[in-house]
């Protein structure tokens, strides 16, 4: 995440859409994107949107492991 | 070398990131999305030196020029080419390209999606074109992603844009951006072949054939390959000659050091006997103990550790400065001319200047506004480092504008001699003030240097540039101190006896009559 983020950012499991300006539409579509290359998963696109916090992106790959 | 790697993946290469000031601009014209490309490229920027930052334009197929973009560095036209009119498209890219070099001087790169069934030619000056499809299409279907479309704005896959990052990031801009390599340094066992002819044996070694056909291209398109080895001269001669299955022969290469002193000891006499910069010089070697102890001499220098051929082949494929942006009929000369120094140099010893002028017949061709070769003047003008006066690095546009002011002239001089043409050796810029004739820039072909010409050639340049400027005067000419142009600062210290100081101006009156020692010198005027 810090890598995606940038340094500046603590990327902690309390990073989220909302208290993270850089974390926009199009850093979300690379979040996702290299969240399912690394973990060599597929999220359901229909959940996408909502998956806006670190804490929530993690139990969604939790789930498609 | 991760960042050269086939399965790159975005957080390996975002792993190798480093910490460099932002340095250049690249404003980004598209019609879809350019993010995931841009988040990651600077990661293959970085190795060489650049750290760009992105401007991108709003989404818009009819790609509307605004005027906030007069200094970036570098324009990306970043196009889905499959959402406009199939008849139209070609038409309707090459009026926007023109369109946009009228706005700005910096070089354009069309970064085009869904080229395959339409061929773009571009003519216009400085514009590269990169077809997206090439590059992803070792992804086959997994290059898109339909799906994610909607949100990511673009139909190419998050995979495909770490491949197009890492092309256009190590390859492609780097090139556009900087000065190209010159030359190529190999070592032969376990390199160009497999096997140690001193150990194995030249008939066991086995050639590597499809590096050496490599090799061949880059030879062809203008640069030097040059052999650092330790062995012995006449084993690798032999080797050469016998073996015909190689596919480069002994005459391929430009210079050549074999022996037992240190790699860095010879690269450094190679690039000598070049005359070029060790920075200019890729070394390719299978020792990492030879790698290591070649860059703690020479840090400049750029090395690929030869782990296997096809490793090999993948760096040199993604290698920064081995895209040559036009292929000159001079880079072919080149060769040529630098074998014909040595045999220069000795007979410039044993004769006086006009008995060495005639017995190697000398010719020069100074042309006034030779606009027939503006690519090889944009090309030298940008890759002389050492006799340069200033550093002006003109782009193409601008030495279009030079070519066709009443107020500037550029000034060329060719060489040629019973050893060979040397092409373009000396170009000179200079613009009127008022009534006095300023000379911007100044460059020389090193290789030209040492055969006593300078001063009677840039004599002429110079009067010549007056004349047609119709100034009057001394003629100004304005140096600064750059990191590697000391030999033209002391020619230019000899030519106008003063001292120089870190930049400047000095004066130079012409005198009545140039002394040439019997130089066979022609002159050609183009007028505008």
């Amino acid at each position: 995440m810090t890598l995606l983020l940038g340094q500046d950012i603590k990327a902690d499991s309390s990073v989220s859409m909302d208290n993270c300006e850089i974390w926009d539409s199009m850093k979300h579509i690379e979040i996702i994107s290299t969240i399912e290359e690394e973990f060599d998963i597929s999220l359901p696109i229909e959940d996408i949107p909502k998956l806006t916090s670190f804490q929530l992106l993690a139990e969604a790959v939790e789930k498609c492991l | 070398m991760i960042l050269f790697n086939d399965d790159i993946t975005r957080i390996k290469a975002l792993s190798c990131k480093k910490n460099i000031d932002k340095n250049t601009k690249i404003y980004v014209h598209r019609n879809h999305s350019f993010e995931m490309t841009g988040n990651v490229i600077n990661a293959f920027l970085n190795f060489s030196d650049i750290e760009a930052d992105f401007i991108y334009s709003s989404y818009d197929d009819s790609l509307t020029f605004t005027n906030d973009m007069e200094d970036a560095d570098l324009h990306i036209l970043w196009l889905d080419l499959e959402r406009y009119d199939k008849n139209r498209v070609t038409d309707f890219v090459q009026e926007k390209t023109a369109e946009l070099r009228t706005l700005t001087k910096s070089p354009v790169l069309l970064a085009l999606l869904g080229l395959k069934n339409n061929d773009i030619k571009i003519n216009t000056t400085d514009v590269y074109t990169v077809s997206i499809d090439d590059i992803v299409a070792p992804l086959g279907e997994k290059a898109f992603d339909i799906e994610k479309e909607p949100v990511s704005g673009t139909r190419l896959s998050a995979k495909a844009s770490v491949k197009i990052a890492q092309y256009l990031g190590l390859k492609i801009i780097p090139s556009v951006l900087k000065p190209s390599l010159k030359a190529i340094v190999v070592d032969l066992d376990n390199t160009l072949y497999k096997g140690i002819i001193g150990e194995d044996g030249i008939e066991n070694v086995s050639a590597n054939n499809k590096l050496q056909k490599k090799l061949i291209e880059f030879k062809e398109q203008g640069f030097l390959l040059c052999i650092a080895s330790k062995n012995e001269e006449q084993d690798a001669k032999a080797l050469f000659e016998k073996r015909k299955d190689f596919v480069l022969k002994w005459q391929d290469f430009t210079s050549v050091r074999i022996n037992w002193n240190s790699k860095a000891d010879n690269i450094e006499k190679i690039a000598g006997d070049l005359n070029i910069g060790v920075d200019a010089m890729l070394f390719i070697d299978d020792n990492i103990a030879e790698i290591e102890s070649v860059k703690a001499s020479i840090p400049d220098i750029k090395t690929i550790l030869a782990t296997s051929e096809d490793d090999v082949l993948r760096y040199l494929n993604l290698y920064p400065g081995l895209m040559k942006k036009s292929i000159s009929k001079e880079d072919a000369l080149r060769s040529d001319d630098l074998k014909a120094n040595k045999e220069r140099a000795e007979l410039s010893k044993k004769l006086s200047k006009e008995e060495y002028f005639k017995k190697l017949e000398m010719k020069i061709e100074l042309t006034l506004n030779d606009r027939e070769n503006i690519n090889r003047i944009t090309e030298l003008l940008n890759k002389t480092n050492q006799f340069i006066l200033s550093y002006r690095r003109y782009n193409l546009s601008q030495v279009e504008e030079l070519l066709s002011s009443k107020d500037a002239c550029i000034v060329t001089a060719r060489m040629s001699d019973k050893l060979s043409d040397s092409g373009i050796i000396a170009i000179l810029i200079a613009r009127k003030d008022r009534v006095t004739a300023v000379v911007d820039e100044l460059t020389f072909s090193c290789r030209a240097l040492g055969r006593n010409i300078e001063d009677i050639v840039i004599s002429k340049m110079l009067k010549m540039s007056a004349d047609y400027l119709k100034t009057t005067g001394d003629i100004k000419i304005d140096y600064q101190k750059g990191p590697r142009n000391t030999p033209a600062l002391n020619w230019l210290t000899n030519f106008v006896k003063e001292e120089l100081k870190e930049k400047g101006t000095v004066s130079y009156t012409l005198p009545a009559e140039i002394k040439t020692f019997g130089l066979n010198i022609k002159e050609f005027c183009n007028v505008i």
